[in-house]
């Protein structure tokens, strides 16, 4: 993690007070964009910073033409340079080769010929390696030109772009933001940041501190301890573990974001919350509009709605809601254990939210359900904590696990 | 008063001013805590660091810590000792009412006093180095040892694990300020290896200088409640245990089975350590006589550059600690003269360069070692015996003894 490095502990040191110094908001907008720029300059390296530059000028280029075809060649653009740098390495070693076991390292070896100096001394390419904070870069971007797209005004000052697009609080781990709150919050924080603004941050930041640090580093410690002897343990210590592994995720994700939060908040800045309580939901799709809030809803607007979301009947929804929930899933890595992870969430959501119109059985179900919240609660819980399982570990091990829980071995 | 009144109470007692001077005040308690963490000894009855006072458990010493430790045992007019090097002199094997450093201190009597603040895997520049320096003005009359193996060099500021410790007693302002040094670390950290992590250990330690928040957390971590989970500690809950409380687990390699210190399927792999020790460094010449191969000695000396102020040499003693002689026995004839040889090669090469130095090992027995290299107890007695006679000699020739 970024933020309990001791480089990052004094730029923000440094930066932050400096920010509420300079009491002049024409003076600490400029300031932050510098900050900003050193920031993911120290964390991103030169080769991490180009492909950020050459997208984001090209986005806020674009942008300014309010040209619908413009706006969909950059949306073009920011997806397929996300695919090449985060997937085309799953893509030629695990996607080909599943079709063709020689296509995937024939088309490695051939990259590798045609690009002989980005090849790493272990054999990887450098251009495969993704830049600090890719899929961010890659969300913000399409989430800004299609808004332009639609008739937004695009952002005319280049430096409310440029901090839209590199604000170091967000950079590394989100929340996804949106350009249509991010300037005026900008600007509100440049105006007016405050002692409450700055009382709030430092609440944030060390409940962040607490569920990553002392809470979600401990917790990966045991789970890496114990897991491997999962087998071996009582029922009762596999579902303690099993609890941990859920707790663990929901403190590391959410932690990082407070944290996030909070520091935007020590500038004046208010970013939207990404996390609401997601283990107090009561069915999946109340577990999706609490967990992970910016990038379950940059999903909905970006590719479940264009993709025609329910409006062309039940079979078109599910589909719709597996594509989106797959990409979801492939949003947290490039692997096949993400992809499922999302699938199994996708279908879930399918069978939640259509289970009702089942004649006779349906309707009964509902009304049961409506009426026992608990068990509502319960289900979902074991649903959402399952698939952690497959989230965090190879598919066969995630069902080993999730069976040796119900002492199936 | 009601629920509601008491809650706006509490709100208005965290309003947001109050709440920034409370952060800053209790930052700055903090701080001061850990000031005093720094002078005081945290490690009542210290023998050695143990494996849950050192890195391997997440626990990093300070030089206030070690520091501490020898303000607190020595007594007035001691000549101070300090041991420093890895495992073998740490004493891995030798269970803690019989780690050899005892051996050593009994032998050299009250005139001395001896602390080992030698770590699993360090070099000769790591922990009680930077200990021993930081001390140099306060205890001026100190002999600082550790153990190499022949041809082996050293990083003036620490091997990548231990190199913590130099940029603390650095930042703290505590170490000579020597060119030679500064431009041996600066060559050493063009290496991609070494540069990593740098910048980040030097905001850690810069920032230390002014917070002292790794004295704080020591201080937290061994007497109060242990602040990391580990698999060493059994059963998920226990772990907050103060690490004080974890009795020293090293065991009694005297009281092994042969077949559990010396383990046959491990053979292979270990001829191929202790043949390492020389088979580099020589070649045979026309007549069949091993001849040095200069680009290897030629490494040594280079590697060896710039390691200690030179004020610090005549008072550091290289010890070069000899393989097991269940090993060397399996060596051929003309493999043990070399392997002689190496070590021989490595104490005069060491003392050509200032240091004093001496090898050890040549006539102990298959018994006196827990493994390749680990001494058993009854190894420490007779490695207590040769190094106390060093210190004794080393002690009259810096002139110590005349001092007292």
């Amino acid at each position: 993690m970024i933020f309990n490095t001791y480089w990052f502990i004094l730029f923000a040191g440094i930066v932050i007070p400096v920010f509420w110094m300079l009491k002049k908001p024409f003076l600490r907008v400029p300031f932050l964009a510098v900050a900003c720029a050193v920031f993911h300059y120290h964390y991103a390296g030169p080769a991490g910073m180009a492909p950020i530059i050459a997208l984001g000028a090209l986005t806020y280029v674009l942008g300014l033409t309010r040209n619908r075809f413009a706006c969909i060649a950059g949306i073009i653009v920011s997806v397929l340079a996300l695919c090449f740098y985060k997937y085309a390495h799953f893509l030629t070693g695990e996607v080909l080769t599943l079709i063709n076991p020689a296509w995937g390292p024939a088309v490695e070896v051939s990259a590798k010929k045609l690009l002989p100096g980005l090849v790493a001394p272990g054999g990887s390419i450098y251009l495969f390696v993704p830049p600090l904070g890719m899929s961010f870069f890659a969300f913000e971007f399409v989430h800004y030109l299609y808004e332009v797209r639609k008739g937004a005004a695009p952002l005319r000052n280049p430096l409310h772009f440029l901090l839209f697009a590199i604000f170091f609080p967000t950079l590394v781990a989100g929340p996804i933001k949106r350009f249509g709150q991010f300037v005026p919050a900008l600007q509100d924080g440049a105006n007016n940041v405050n002692s409450a603004d700055v009382a709030e941050g430092l609440r944030r930041i060390a409940t962040g501190f607490i569920k990553k640090v002392i809470i979600a580093d401990n917790l990966t410690l045991a789970i890496d301890y114990y897991v491997p002897q999962f087998e071996a343990l009582d029922l009762l210590t596999r579902w303690f573990i099993f609890t941990l592994i859920a707790m663990r995720i929901l403190m590391d994700f959410s932690g990082y974001s407070d944290i996030a939060i909070g520091l935007a908040r020590l500038l004046g800045v208010k970013i939207p919350e990404n996390f609401n309580w997601p283990y107090a939901a009561k069915s999946i799709q109340d577990f999706w509009q609490r967990w992970h809030i910016s990038l379950s809803s940059w999903i909905r607007d970006y590719v479940y709605i264009p993709l025609g979301g329910n409006r062309h009947g039940l079979v078109r929804k599910i589909l719709n809601g597996l594509i989106a929930f797959a990409l979801v899933g492939l949003w947290h890595g490039p692997a096949w254990n993400f992809v499922i992870w999302g699938l199994y969430h996708g279908l879930g959501l399918a069978i939640c939210s259509n289970y009702a119109a089942v004649p006779s059985a349906g309707p009964k179900l509902q009304g049961w359900l409506a009426r026992s919240p608990r068990t509502c609660w319960v289900a979902t819980q074991l649903f959402a904590w399952l698939g952690w399982l497959v989230f965090f570990y190879p598919v066969p091990q995630a069902l080993r696990m999730a069976g040796l829980l119900f002492g199936v071995k | 008063m009601t629920a509601v009144e008491i809650f706006r109470q509490l709100r208005s007692a965290f309003a947001p001013k109050t709440l920034i001077c409370g952060v800053l005040i209790g930052f700055g308690a903090l701080c001061l805590l850990g000031r005093q963490a720094a002078r005081e000894n945290l490690h009542k009855h210290f023998i050695r660091f143990t494996q849950w006072t050192g890195p391997e458990t997440k626990y990093y010493p300070t030089v206030n810590e070690m520091m501490a430790i020898v303000r607190a045992k020595i007594k007035p007019g001691q000549i101070l000792v300090v041991v420093g090097g890895n495992s073998v002199l740490r004493g891995v094997g030798q269970p803690p009412e019989r780690v050899w450093t005892k051996y050593l201190q009994e032998n050299l009597g009250d005139g001395y006093c001896v602390v080992n603040f030698a770590f699993n895997g360090s070099g000769v520049t790591d922990g009680g180095a930077v200990a021993a320096e930081a001390l140099r003005r306060e205890f001026p009359r100190q002999i600082y040892m550790a153990n190499a193996a022949p041809t082996q060099g050293s990083v003036p500021d620490g091997s990548v694990v231990y190199r913590f410790m130099f940029w603390d007693a650095y930042h703290k302002g505590l170490l000579v300020d020597d060119p030679a040094r500064n431009a041996a670390i600066h060559e050493s950290h063009k290496l991609p290896y070494y540069a990593e992590g740098m910048n980040e250990l030097h905001a850690r330690e810069w920032l230390d200088h002014w917070f002292y928040f790794q004295d704080f957390w020591n201080d937290i971590t061994l007497v109060k409640f242990n602040t990391v989970w580990g698999f060493y500690v059994p059963g998920l809950t226990k772990f907050l245990q103060p690490r004080k409380r974890l009795p020293d687990p090293e065991p009694d390699f005297l009281a092994m089975p042969m077949s559990s210190r010396y383990v046959e399927a491990n053979l292979e792999a270990e001829m191929l350590n202790v043949r390492g020790c020389s088979v580099y460094a020589y070649n045979k010449d026309a007549e069949g006589k091993w001849q040095p191969y200069t680009p290897v000695w030629d490494q040594f000396f280079a590697a060896t550059k710039g390691l200690f102020p030179p004020e610090l040499k005549q008072r550091t003693l290289i010890l070069m600690s000899r393989n097991s002689p269940y090993y060397i026995r399996r060596l051929a004839p003309d493999e043990q003269e070399r392997n002689d040889l190496a070590y021989l090669d490595a104490v005069k090469n060491w003392q050509k360069i200032g240091y004093a130095s001496m090898d050890y090992g040549s006539d102990f027995t298959i018994d006196d070692y827990g493994d390749r290299t680990h001494l058993t107890w009854h190894g420490g007695v007779k490695l207590a015996k040769l190094v106390s006679v060093k210190v004794g000699a080393m002690s009259q020739e810096l002139g110590y003894l005349d001092k007292r």
